[in-house]
């Protein structure tokens, strides 16, 4: 909504500036987003009076004349019918300024003043028309407004007689202006109109709100007043000539109050300039007297109305109803529209001639020949209209106001209003009554204020008549009952239902900055559930392990999914999937962390990074039988390329399986879980020959690997990479919290045996066998590794460190002994392995 | 000593002549010693079992048995001295080869060191964790709720029935029906609230990813995260709503920041307010992150509606209640001057790892 402010002080007259003004809007809740001071881009313009005019010697239909601009005298060619001897016009002499072509339709913020006007202002100059030197123009109001040409049918300005040339036409029609842009919340309908917006400038100033004769009769600011005026029959219609329109309402569910007002014999035309100036200020383009006049009256009451040329309604009947299977309607702006099923029409005897609330239709709109006007004026069901808005997608001036709800009871008096302001630009009869049909009676809305639940929901006591002060002035009345307020409800507040609606009203009033902070007086000791704590020390940990976390985007794409390779069986093969998404590739739900991680890596590849290690903890999805699908937290690592390069002194660090396993290993230690076991070979995404399923007591926790060179493919990743994926409650359940073990207080011995062993022999056997067999062993270590001569072909040495230890005394060397010589016997026997 | 010397006998005047030069030339020699080797030779020369002190202190027999401790005594003085220097001398050579070893061990300091890998934590990891501290410092618990939610409790249970204008309010992305991705960490507020059973005082945030189908640009992302609060017992007024405002923006952004509450609107809170803080850029004066208002949108609070008590469980007419949510991001932006959302979920570590 734009608010215009010399039209808004025509109601209601701010004892502050604008800007000030504006600040004490949005601090009761009428959010000014903007103010722009819309100063008038012609430069130079001027009052001018024609002297003498001849035809033009070359060109019929085009006349030379002299115009007297205060003193001055300029020979100016024109064609306008209104160039006539004696007539005071616009002028535009050489080196003056029109407006940019086009520039009503944008608007930027205040502070960008400087960017919008300067060269894009079209600057008048002499110039030849047809061999006769023409110095400047004379202009019509849309020249002046829009900087384009006379619309079909404009004339030239004519202004009073009287008027004196020479003065400057921004002053002399008072076109500098400002706008209050504002940006309403869905409660504050009742601010979609310049009235409603003084009302509540009404209240924060004390200033009275002024309306026009025509609404006095409206019951907005009196609720407790008559809710209707006029003739109630829904039967009436005026007596006399022409045709007679009869309202019939087929379904009053939805349009329960329809009003018709006839205006005949108007003259076709446009609108005042300073009507047409105000409606751009407001963001609606003029478009014509009439229906300018409906507009202006919409802007104004926030009822929206509709002009039809009641000459092309067919029948004599209006009827409001749902449409009809496969009808159809060319609205206002010339497209065919398909009537959703359902949707609220204006029907005449031949069918939709508007979508109700919406839009009118193009074949019974007024134009050029109108001579008599059907002015329509009703109340629709906000839900209906919404539902016919969103399936047509067609949102109107019109429809942002009725679906929010309008004023049930302002329906009469706003179609005076219009037909006054028709009448007096385009002349005409308004017939006395209406053509009027009505199913509901407005309720009259009373809502009991306890004043102690004021008290306790805002903090602070409050006095009795401040409250009532408050609410009188926004239009409320209020009795008192028992103590209590009893408040009686605007109509047009369709926002206000029960007490706390009142309440806001108070405290928004009150101000809200008149609200002193006042401390919770409760103790309360909290509670941070397990697993967030948990997830802290999983940060935490991961954090002391190097990598930097990420946070990536939970929604992801089926080239995702298909890029990890899983089986079509794989319920991560098979993510939740949006109904609605804005692009493919954020479609569906994650159901690994995993793709969002290795293009996290193609990123920080892309930015030429030699290697990463980024983490993640987050949630994974997957469709599940119940209502909602099943969230998972995870736990995924990765790694890529060089991760500290080759220095000095140092070889490089490459993100290679063994440097994620000893990553996960310190994790997994770090957080307590016990009895850690790697299972070989991990499905997709990794390499089936370096990967390997983790798992604590048996369980699994996750996996763990170099990634597999289809999938490194896809992502562009050209070296070595690894990931590692945990369940994070499996982890949280495998986990155990620290507590105190004695330290070893004998000393402890360490033996070394260097082993043959096959070559396909895995290093965990032999550490499996050595943890079962040997007695008081408390570490075991692989330290070497060795293929290739002396050690035969299909062979491999190994050689690894034990040490033992007793908690109760020291271990004899001969002890010790004897449990090498039963590992080495073992290792034979079992496993095929010698000592070197 | 030296009275008894003129009644000394000849050979025992000699052996004492012996003495004095021999302790001369040691003690020359000695000065000469550069190494610990040469040192154990010196004494081995003069001290040892064989050397030249001990040859001397042999002799001693040969003398009369009144003159051997005048004599005696003058060579193990001699002993004692020598014992001594060689000690002294032992303690300068050690000091100097250390100074040499020292010398020789220098190092370019200069050179790169190795290379140790820091980890780092998101930067919005590391702001909620300091937001959960400051709520939870004020006797808030933390609930954690799920992100898909049935379109009851993301709107309907918060008083958004269906075909409500405040539905425009959030672009909603579906998964079927009656299933969305939740547009705000509110559901929370019914979920938690239900888990105290009626119990009194209700006091918790709920922190997590919300859903909004907003194409991403520099302040929108589809994905992103707020932070909801609720509390409610039997008088809880506005006033405490904009004290635990207040507390938490001073104990984010600063002692020094100042709040401004204006009306807003929410379905599930009323009266309902945005929550502004002076701008922490240009404090107040106006810049162009504060659109040149000083103020800067941080939250949406208000008093919980009473449809909403109802659907947790709570009788509006016994109890009353304050809500607030705010963006994770958006926080996280103003504290640290990040001018693009989008960089929170680009993985890129240069971004990153600005923020240990
Ligand atoms: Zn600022």
């Amino acid at each position: 909504m734009k608010v215009p402010w010399k039209w808004l002080m025509e109601y209601c007259r701010s004892p502050w500036s604008v800007e000030e003004t504006a600040e004490r809007l949005t601090m009761v809740g009428v959010s000014v987003e903007n103010v722009v001071h819309d100063s008038f881009e012609g430069k130079g313009l001027i009052t001018a009076k024609v002297v003498s005019v001849f035809p033009h010697p070359q060109r019929p239909g085009l006349s030379v004349g002299y115009v007297d601009a205060g003193g001055r005298r300029y020979a100016v060619v024109s064609g306008a019918p209104g160039f006539k001897p004696g007539v005071v016009t616009a002028f535009a002499p050489p080196g003056s300024k029109l407006p940019r072509k086009g520039s009503q339709k944008k608007q930027g913020p205040a502070e960008d003043d400087s960017s919008r006007s300067g060269p894009e202002a079209l600057e008048v100059l002499a110039r030849d028309v047809h061999g006769v030197l023409s110095e400047g123009m004379v202009l019509s109001a849309n020249e002046i407004l829009t900087g384009e040409g006379p619309r079909p049918g404009e004339d030239i300005l004519i202004f009073p007689e009287g008027t004196a040339s020479g003065l400057p036409l921004d002053e002399f029609l008072d076109l500098d202006d400002y706008v209050l842009e504002l940006d309403l919340t869905p409660n504050f309908s009742h601010c979609l109109s310049i009235i409603g917006v003084a009302v509540e400038l009404s209240a924060i100033s004390g200033v009275p709100v002024r309306l026009p004769k025509t609404l006095a009769s409206w019951s907005f600011l009196d609720p407790a007043g008559s809710l209707e005026t006029g003739d109630d029959s829904s039967a009436a219609a005026w007596e006399g000539e022409g045709p007679r329109i009869e309202v019939v309402l087929e379904d009053p569910d939805l349009c329960p109050h329809y009003v018709g007002k006839v205006i005949r014999d108007v003259k076709w035309g446009y609108s005042p300039i300073q009507v047409e100036r105000r409606l751009y200020l407001a963001g609606m383009r003029p478009i014509n007297a009439l229906v300018d006049a409906t507009n202006y009256a919409m802007l104004e009451t926030g009822q929206p109305l509709h002009a039809f040329d009641l000459d092309k309604l067919a029948g004599g009947v209006i009827q409001v109803r749902r449409s009809r299977p496969g009808e159809s309607i060319v609205t206002l702006d010339g497209v065919v529209r398909e009537l959703p099923p359902e949707s609220l029409v204006i029907a005449d005897a031949r069918g939709p001639v508007a979508i109700a609330g919406i839009m009118g239709g193009k074949e019974t709109e007024v134009s050029e020949t109108t001579r008599n006007v059907f002015l329509e004026s009703a109340w629709f069901s906000p839900r209906s209209v919404r539902a016919t808005s969103m399936r047509l997608g067609l949102r109107t001036e019109a429809l942002i106001r009725f679906e929010k709800g309008v004023d049930p009871t302002a329906q009469v008096a706003c179609v005076e209003r219009a037909a006054e302001l028709i009448t007096r630009v385009s002349g005409g009869t308004p017939l006395p009554g209406w053509s009027r049909a009505r199913a509901f009676e407005p309720p009259r809305r009373k809502t009991v204020l306890d004043l102690r639940y004021l008290e306790k929901v805002l903090g602070q006591s409050m006095e009795k008549d401040q409250v009532e002060g408050i609410l009188r002035r926004l239009g409320f009345s209020v009795q008192d009952k028992d103590g209590d307020l009893e408040v009686s409800v605007p109509p047009r507040r369709v926002d206000v239902a029960e007490q706390v609606d009142l309440i806001e009203e108070v405290a928004r009033h009150l101000g809200y900055g008149s609200f002193l902070g006042q401390p919770l007086n409760v103790t309360v000791s909290p509670n941070v559930p397990a697993v967030a704590v948990y997830k802290e020390r999983l940060r935490d940990f991961l954090r002391c392990l190097g990598g930097s976390e990420v946070v990536t985007n939970s929604l992801c794409g089926p080239d995702d999914i298909a890029a990890m390779g899983w089986e079509a069986d794989d319920p991560r093969a098979n993510p939740v999937k949006l109904e609605n998404p804005l692009t493919s590739d954020e479609s569906l739900l994650r159901t690994s962390l995993l793709p969002g991680l290795l293009k996290g890596l193609e990123t920080n590849k892309r930015y030429k990074a030699a290697g990463t290690v980024i983490w993640e903890i987050g949630t994974v999805f997957f469709p599940s039988k119940e209502e909602l699908p099943l969230e998972k937290l995870q736990l995924a690592i990765a790694a890529y390329g060089v991760l500290s390069p080759k220095t000095w002194n140092a070889p490089p660090l490459e993100a290679d399986f063994y440097y994620m396993k000893g990553l996960v290993q310190s994790l997994l230690e770090g957080l307590g879980v016990d009895d850690v076991t790697v299972e070989k070979r991990a499905g997709m995404p990794f390499h089936p020959g370096r990967s390997c399923k983790v798992l604590s007591k048996g369980v699994t926790l996750g996996e763990m690997g170099e990634v597999h060179p289809l999938v490194l493919e896809k992502y562009g990743l050209d070296r070595r990479t690894a990931l590692a994926w945990f369940d994070v409650e499996a982890l949280r359940a495998m986990s155990r919290e620290p507590r105190y073990q004695p330290v070893p207080r004998f000393p402890r011995v360490e033996r070394d045996l260097a082993v043959i062993a096959p070559e396909e022999l895995e290093a965990g056997a032999i550490e499996r066998l050595v943890r079962r067999e040997a007695k008081h062993l408390v570490g075991f270590r692989v330290f070497d590794l060795w293929k290739g001569a002396p050690v035969p072909a299909g062979k491999k040495s190994i050689a690894f460190s034990m040490i033992f230890g007793a908690p109760d005394r020291t271990l004899t060397d001969d002890e010790v002994t004897l449990e090498i010589q039963k590992i080495v016997r073992k290792l034979e026997e079992e496993l095929n392995v010698t000592l070197r | 000593m030296d009275e008894n010397k003129g009644s000394l006998s000849a050979p025992a005047m000699s052996l004492l002549g012996e003495i004095g030069k021999m302790e001369q030339s040691a003690l020359t020699e000695l000065e000469t010693i550069s190494s610990e080797q040469e040192l154990e030779q010196f004494r081995t020369r003069y001290l040892g079992r064989k050397g030249l002190l001990t040859a001397v202190l042999r002799r001693l027999g040969e003398l009369p048995q009144e003159e051997r401790p005048v004599v005696g005594q003058r060579a193990n003085a001699l002993r004692q001295k020598l014992e001594e220097e060689i000690t002294h001398r032992d303690e300068a050579l050690r000091r100097e080869a250390l100074a040499r070893s020292l010398e020789r061990e220098q190092l370019d300091v200069t050179l790169p060191g190795i290379p140790f890998r820091r980890g780092t934590l998101h930067p919005l990891t590391l702001a909620l964790r300091q937001i959960l501290d400051i709520f939870v410092g004020m006797g808030f618990s933390v609930f954690e709720s799920r992100e898909v939610e049935t379109d009851e409790m993301n709107f309907v249970f918060l008083n958004v029935p269906p075909g409500h204008p405040a539905r425009d309010m959030q672009a909603t992305f579906y998964v079927n029906p009656e299933v969305v991705l939740r547009t705000q960490t509110s559901p929370g507020q019914i979920r938690g609230m239900r888990t105290y059973e009626g119990r009194l005082p209700v006091r918790f945030i709920v922190p997590g990813r919300v859903y909004r189908r907003d194409p991403a640009d520099v302040s929108h992302h589809p994905v992103f995260h707020q932070i909801e609060g609720i509390a409610v017992d039997r008088d809880i007024s506005f006033r405490n709503l904009v004290w635990v405002l207040e507390e938490f923006a001073r104990k984010f952004f600063g002692p020094d920041t100042r709040i401004r509450l204006r009306p807003s609107y929410f379905p599930f809170t009323e009266p309902s307010a945005e929550m502004e803080v002076s701008c922490t850029i240009c404090r107040g004066k106006g810049c162009s992150v504060c659109k040149y208002s000083g103020w800067l949108e941080v939250a949406g609070a208000g008093m919980v509606h009473p449809v909403v008590l109802r659907n947790g469980g709570y009788d509006p007419d016994e109890v009353t209640g304050f809500a607030f949510g705010m963006g994770l991001e958006r926080l996280t932006m103003l504290k640290l001057g990040i001018d693009d959302i989008r960089l929170f979920y680009s993985c890129d570590t240069r971004f990153l790892r600005q923020f240990a």
